[in-house]
C-alpha cells in the first residue's frame, strides 16, 4: 500500500482559497460590490476630482433644452425634427465627451496609480462613475424633451426611448474601449465613431425624422432602450470585475 | 511570502524584464539597477498595475491578480510618479485614500496623525499640497503608502528628492518596518540601502543577476578595489587607463578609488556597495 502523503502547504492554502473564493459573494456580485463600497466610500470620494461631471451633463440637458426651445418661429414639427437630431446624435455626444474628458483628467493627474493598489480602485470607481453617469445622462435627454412635451403622447415616449438608446450605446463604445483597446487604437476607434455620428448628422439634417421616428413601433423601441441599457450595465459590470482588462491593455494601464 | 516566478514582460519586440524568478520573506529587500534596468517594471506588476506576459506572482501560494482586494488589503505601494490634488491638504488626501482603502473614519484619523508623525508633517497637516517642495510630497507619499499597515510594503524610488536628514530618517522608519513586514524599494543611490537592506537585488539587461545579502554582493570585489593619490597632470591619463569608482582632490592631488586584476596593484582597500554598483554596470555608464 502507498502510504499517504499530507498535502503541502501550498497545496493546502490553494483548497483554503478556492473553498473562500467560491463564498466570496460579494466579490462576485456587482449591485452589493457598488453598495458596499458606496458606503465605506461615499459618493463625494467617487467623484473625486471629476465632481463637475454630473452636473455638466445636466447643463446638456438644459442647454439642449434651451436650444429646442429657443427658435419660436418655428413650426412643431420642425422642432421636433431638431429635437431628435439633438437628443439622437448631437447629445449622446456631448454626455459621452464628459465621461471622457474626466477619464483623461484623471490619467493626466497620475492619482490613478495610487488609487489601482487600494481596496476600491480605479476600476470600481470607474465603474460607479459609468452607472451614476448613465443614469444622470438620461436625466439629461428627459430633460431636453421637456421642450416639446407639448407634442404629447406617444411619439415624446418614442425619441426618449429612442435617445437613451442611442446614448447608453454610445457610453457602452466608450467602456468596451476603455476595457479592450491599447492608447493608439483607443482613440482611432473613438474619432471613427464620433466621426460616424457626425456623418449621420449630415445626413439627416434635412429629412423628416418626426414622420421616420412615427412610423418606428414602440415595442421595438422598447426593446432597443432595454437591451442598450442591459449592455451598459454589464460593461460597467465588466469594468469593475472582469479579469480581462489587464490582459488586453486597456486605456488606463498605459 | 511574495514569490516571483518565472517572470518576463514584453512590450511587443522589446523585452522589459526576462525570467525573473524571487521569493521576498519578511525583511528589506533593494532592487538595484540603473534607470531603464526594469525595476519599475517588476515593482508595478507585483503592484498588479501590470500584467506579466509569461510567469505568475503568487502571495502565499495564490495568484495576485486572483486575489484582487485582498492583495490590495495587505499592500502599500508609491510609484515614482506620485500623483496628487493640488487643491488637497496632506490630511484630506489621506482621508480620501483611507476611505478607497476601506478604513473606516476613526481607524483613518488615528492612523492618519500617527503616519503624518512619522514623515515629519504633523506641522503641515492641512496646508495645501500645491505650495510643497519636491520632499514634503514624496514624505507625503511614504504616509499614504503606510496607512493600512500593509504586510507588503512596496517604494519605486522612495527617496527621491529628500534632504539628507529627510533620508536618515526614512532608512531607520523603513530599518524598523521590515522587522515584521516584507519592504521592497527600488533605487540607484547605493547609500540609502547599504546600511537597511536584507537582500540587494542587482539587475542587469532586464534580468535578475543577484540576490544576495550586502556583504556577499560586497565580497565579489575583495581585493579588486583601490586607493591611490596621482597628480592632477596624470589625472586625464589614469581615468582612460582604469576604472574610477570614485575620485577627491586634496591639495594639489587626487584621492582616486579604482578597480582593477586581484593583487596587481598595492593599496587594497574594502568594496563597498558602490563599488560593486559601478564596476557591474561600468558599460551602462559608458552609454
Amino acid at each position: 500500500m502507498k502510504p499517504i502523503e499530507p498535502p503541502s502547504r501550498l497545496e493546502r492554502q490553494r483548497e483554503i482559497t478556492a473553498i473562500l473564493d467560491k463564498a466570496d459573494l460579494k466579490e462576485r456580485r456587482f449591485l452589493p460590490l457598488i453598495a458596499h463600497m458606496l458606503k465605506n466610500v461615499g459618493l463625494i470620494n467617487c467623484f473625486r476630482g471629476v465632481a463637475w461631471a454630473p452636473g455638466l451633463c445636466l447643463l446638456v440637458g438644459l442647454f439642449s433644452w434651451g436650444m429646442i426651445s429657443a427658435d419660436f418661429t418655428a413650426t412643431v414639427s420642425q422642432n421636433l425634427n431638431f429635437c431628435l437630431q439633438m437628443t439622437l446624435l448631437i447629445q449622446p455626444l456631448l454626455l459621452t465627451g464628459i465621461s471622457l474628458a474626466a477619464c483623461i483628467i484623471e490619467k493626466q493627474l497620475d492619482v490613478w496609480e495610487i488609487r489601482a493598489v487600494c481596496r476600491y480602485n480605479d476600476k470600481y470607481l470607474l465603474a460607479f462613475r459609468m452607472l451614476f453617469m448613465g443614469i444622470v445622462g438620461i436625466f439629461s435627454v428627459a430633460l431636453s424633451l421637456l421642450s416639446v412635451r407639448s407634442v404629447g403622447g406617444l411619439l415624446v415616449v418614442k425619441i426618449f426611448l429612442a435617445s437613451t438608446a442611442a446614448y447608453l450605446l454610445c457610453g457602452t463604445v466608450l467602456m468596451v474601449s476603455l476595457r479592450f483597446l491599447p492608447e493608439k487604437w483607443f482613440w482611432t476607434v473613438l474619432v471613427l465613431w464620433y466621426g460616424l455620428e457626425l456623418f449621420l448628422l449630415a445626413r439627416t439634417w434635412q429629412d423628416n425624422m418626426a414622420d421616420w421616428m412615427d412610423g418606428v413601433p414602440l415595442p421595438l423601441l422598447i426593446i432597443a432602450a432595454l437591451g442598450t441599457a442591459g449592455f451598459y450595465f454589464w460593461q460597467t459590470r465588466q469594468l469593475a470585475l472582469s479579469k480581462t482588462n489587464e490582459k488586453m491593455g486597456g486605456y488606463w494601464k498605459c | 511570502m511574495l514569490s516571483v516566478r518565472h517572470v518576463t514582460k514584453k512590450y511587443g519586440n522589446f523585452t522589459a524584464l526576462s525570467d525573473v524568478s524571487l521569493e521576498f520573506g519578511n525583511g528589506v529587500y533593494a532592487l538595484l539597477a540603473p534607470n531603464g534596468a526594469g525595476k519599475t517594471t517588476l515593482m508595478k506588476m507585483m503592484a498588479t498595475l501590470l500584467f506579466p506576459t509569461e510567469g505568475e506572482i503568487l502571495w502565499d501560494g495564490t495568484e495576485i491578480n486572483r486575489l484582487g482586494a485582498k492583495y490590495r488589503e495587505i499592500l502599500g505601494y508609491l510609484p515614482q510618479q506620485f500623483g496628487y490634488y493640488k487643491s488637497y491638504s496632506p490630511k484630506s488626501y489621506l482621508l480620501y485614500l483611507a476611505a478607497l482603502k476601506g478604513m473606516d473614519k476613526k481607524t483613518a484619523k488615528a492612523k492618519i496623525d500617527q503616519v503624518l508623525q512619522e514623515v515629519a508633517l504633523e506641522n503641515d497637516a492641512k496646508k495645501r499640497m500645491r505650495k510643497f517642495s519636491g520632499g514634503m510630497l514624496q514624505r507625503v507619499g511614504i504616509a499614504q503608502a503606510l496607512l493600512n499597515d500593509p504586510k507588503l510594503l512596496i517604494l519605486d524610488e522612495p527617496t527621491a528628492g529628500l534632504d539628507p536628514k529627510e533620508r536618515v530618517r526614512f532608512r531607520n522608519m523603513i530599518s524598523a518596518l521590515g522587522r515584521d513586514r516584507t519592504v521592497i524599494l527600488s533605487t540607484h543611490i547605493v547609500s540609502d540601502i547599504e546600511s537597511i537592506a536584507d537582500q540587494v537585488i542587482l539587475l542587469k539587461d532586464h534580468q535578475v543577476i543577484g540576490c544576495n545579502p550586502v556583504e556577499t554582493i560586497c565580497s565579489m570585489m575583495k581585493g579588486r578595489v583601490y586607493e591611490t593619490r596621482i597628480s592632477e597632470k596624470e589625472w586625464d591619463e589614469f581615468q582612460q587607463l582604469h576604472l574610477v569608482l570614485g575620485e577627491k582632490p586634496e591639495h594639489g592631488e587626487v584621492l582616486v578609488r579604482y578597480a582593477g586584476e586581484p593583487g596587481v596593484y598595492d593599496n587594497p582597500v574594502e568594496p563597498n556597495l558602490e563599488d560593486v554598483f559601478l564596476y557591474l554596470y561600468r558599460d551602462e555608464k559608458k552609454e
